[in-house]
């Protein structure tokens, strides 16, 4: 089970979107795909989930064309939290979430399989709120839910499907980015593969098994986060100059601080003339 | 803010028999002062056969053509409107209704010269009318879509920009018309059942038939529609599929309809927001639930057509736009807002 990009190129007419991409997602496997804005990211999860085809290349899932499955079949296999999920009808949070389960599916079963995920996204109470008066986060975690249900039917049939999520914790606070990226390494540690988009360096470095870097639509780097994220990637790819590194003791996974740190203290130390400018 | 939601067995039983009562007292109440009482006391009024005549004849027919027609009008409206997620699209807004008249409009100009009253010219009216609306929107399919992708955008401006040419022509034919077939003309620019027989309520079931059957598998894709295209697709659903399959219905439904009844305007873009009011968004209660009401605001304001101007009888398109506009004008200042917005 595997969703493969083979060399994958998009062009639209004035430009390249992505060119010749390469990346393989396999189970149990978190992947996070990072860099600066109009890189592509977003692009090459259009293209992951077959919504777009590509220029040249091809997307496979289990080894055949994306193109060539089924829409029913793809959707039990794969499902895509977007950057800009719209709903432009006044539904409830339980029926947003329970329009991600296709037909035919039974009404008590559609009902405990929209409950479960709209507890895994801590949504359970808001289930009767009408879905345009939730915060702009809290309707992103409802779309998450969405996303879940879609892939709970073959999820509980024992085949896992790929999620998709395109900067799932963009609109989160601190709690609930983790709460997202736990759902993320469920997922992933139920047998299923997860492509993020992610912004936070410093949890891609954290909780991804590979980190793929897009610049200008090419691969500019791909491996493990201490491989890839390193003072050289960082200016390439991000522009910043002169960020700090650290290794975490245990995990030995970096964390990237994009300030001069030499400014900061802690809070528990005392002022002193050395490290606070008036 | 909390939503609940009656049920559909409430929501769908309540309805129907609001359309049962609409329908008797449609049936009870007319011009020639015949009421349902005289036919169950037989004997009373010595007129029977005439009033049973009336009945049977006149004003049964005319209860179902209003229902049917209803049905047909405010299903597509809401199928529109599902599927371009706009809240004024209807039959009319993208050309089916004119293209539906104008196919109708050429076979009556024409049926003087060669139609006979047989099965040609019993057939002839529907299947012009049914012609014209797929002629429509097969123009529109064409003109709209490229590489297997309908622009829906470009489907509601081109729609509006056919449907003014095909009225232009409409008009000409009008222009041109010898007197029996400038009748017949006029009698569809502002909509009237009085022209129901059972005859071509006959005629009109298979094609409403057709409409239902293409109609009752867009009530998921529809849902997942609100969400946007690239949702509903990502959620395994052919929105291309489901795209022409609505635009086949619509016109299935709305030519004929429009063939006989003329455009009726209003049921299509009202009824669907009533209903959402009720029902919410879900296109599985939306689309019965605007074929129950449409049928029961259409024998309404047809029944008052009959009897605002007795013995005149005023065309049922007037009655719902008279009627309708300042009623929706009051619902939307009173809501604020309806659930489809774009």
């Amino acid at each position: 089970m595997t969703l493969r990009l083979d060399t994958v190129s998009l062009h639209s007419r004035e430009r390249p979107l992505l060119d010749a991409v390469s990346l393989t997602l396999h189970p149990g496997e978190i992947v996070a795909v990072i860099g600066p804005n109009g890189a592509g990211k977003s692009t090459l999860l259009r293209l992951a989930s077959g919504l777009v085809a590509p220029t040249s290349g091809t997307v496979s899932l289990d080894g055949t064309p994306i193109g060539d499955l089924p829409p029913e079949r793809l959707a039990a296999r794969r499902a895509m939290l977007g950057q800009d999920s719209v709903l432009r009808a006044r539904f409830s949070v339980a029926e947003l979430v329970r329009l991600g389960i296709r037909p035919p599916c039974p009404p008590a079963r559609r009902e405990a399989i929209a409950s479960e995920a709209l507890r895994r996204v801590g949504l359970e109470a808001f289930a009767g709120r009408d879905v345009m008066s939730l915060s702009g986060g809290e309707r992103q975690r409802a779309h998450l839910a969405r996303v879940l249900a879609q892939l709970a039917p073959s999820m509980h049939a024992g085949r896992p499907g790929f999620l998709l999520l395109d900067e799932p914790i963009s609109a989160q606070d601190l709690a609930r980015q983790r709460l997202v990226m736990d759902i993320a390494r469920d997922h992933a540690r139920q047998g299923g593969g997860c492509l993020m988009v992610l912004h936070d360096l410093n949890w891609a470095a954290s909780r991804a098994d590979r980190i793929l870097v897009l610049n200008h639509g090419r691969t500019c780097a791909e491996g493990a986060p201490a491989e890839v994220l390193t003072p050289d990637m960082l200016k390439t790819a991000f522009d910043i100059a002169a960020p700090r590194l650290r290794i975490h003791v245990e995990t030995e996974r970096p964390f990237v601080i994009p300030h001069d740190f030499a400014r900061f203290r802690a809070t528990t130390e005392r002022k002193s003339a050395s490290c606070i400018s008036p | 803010m909390i939503i609940r939601r009656p049920g559909f067995g409430a929501t769908m039983a309540g309805l129907a028999v609001l359309l049962l009562a609409t329908a008797i007292a449609a049936l009870a109440i007319g011009a020639t002062g015949f009421g349902l009482g005289g036919l169950l006391h037989p004997g009373s009024a010595g007129r029977d056969d005439v009033a049973w005549l009336v009945l049977s004849q006149i004003r049964a027919p005319r209860v179902v053509l209003a229902a049917l027609t209803g049905a047909a009008l405010a299903t597509s409206g809401a199928v529109m409107q599902g599927l371009f997620r706009n809240p004024l699209a209807d039959p009319g807004l993208i050309g089916v209704s004119s293209g539906a008249a104008l196919g109708a409009a050429i076979v009556i100009a024409a049926g003087g010269a060669w139609l006979g009253s047989g099965a040609i010219g019993r057939w002839g009216v529907p299947v012009g009318g049914m012609a014209g609306s797929l002629a429509s929107t097969a123009l529109l399919y064409l003109i709209t879509t490229r590489e297997g992708v309908t622009s829906t955008n470009l489907v509601i401006l081109t729609g509006v920009a056919l449907g003014a040419f095909a009225a232009a022509l409409t008009g000409i034919l009008i222009f041109r018309a010898n007197d029996t077939a400038l009748r017949d003309l006029t009698f569809w620019t502002m909509g009237s059942l009085a022209g129901a027989t059972w005859t071509r309520i006959g005629l009109l079931l298979p094609f409403l038939l057709a409409a239902a059957i293409l109609m009752a598998g867009l009530a998921s894709p529809l849902n997942a529609l609100l969400l946007g295209e690239a949702d509903a697709a990502l959620m395994g659903y052919r929105v291309e599929r489901a795209k022409r399959l609505a635009m086949l219905g619509v016109s299935v439904a709305t030519g004929p309809v429009v063939a006989f009844v003329g455009v009726i305007g209003f049921i299509g873009v009202v009824v669907p927001h009533l209903v959402r009011m009720v029902t919410g968004p879900d296109h599985r209660l939306v689309l019965p639930g605007s074929a129950l009401l449409g049928a029961i605001l259409l024998l309404t304001a047809d029944t008052i057509a009959r009897i605002i101007a007795i013995p005149a009888d005023v065309p049922v398109g007037v009655v719902t736009a008279a009627i309708g506009a300042p009623l929706f004008v009051w619902l939307l200042i009173r809501l604020h807002d309806v659930d489809v917005p774009s």
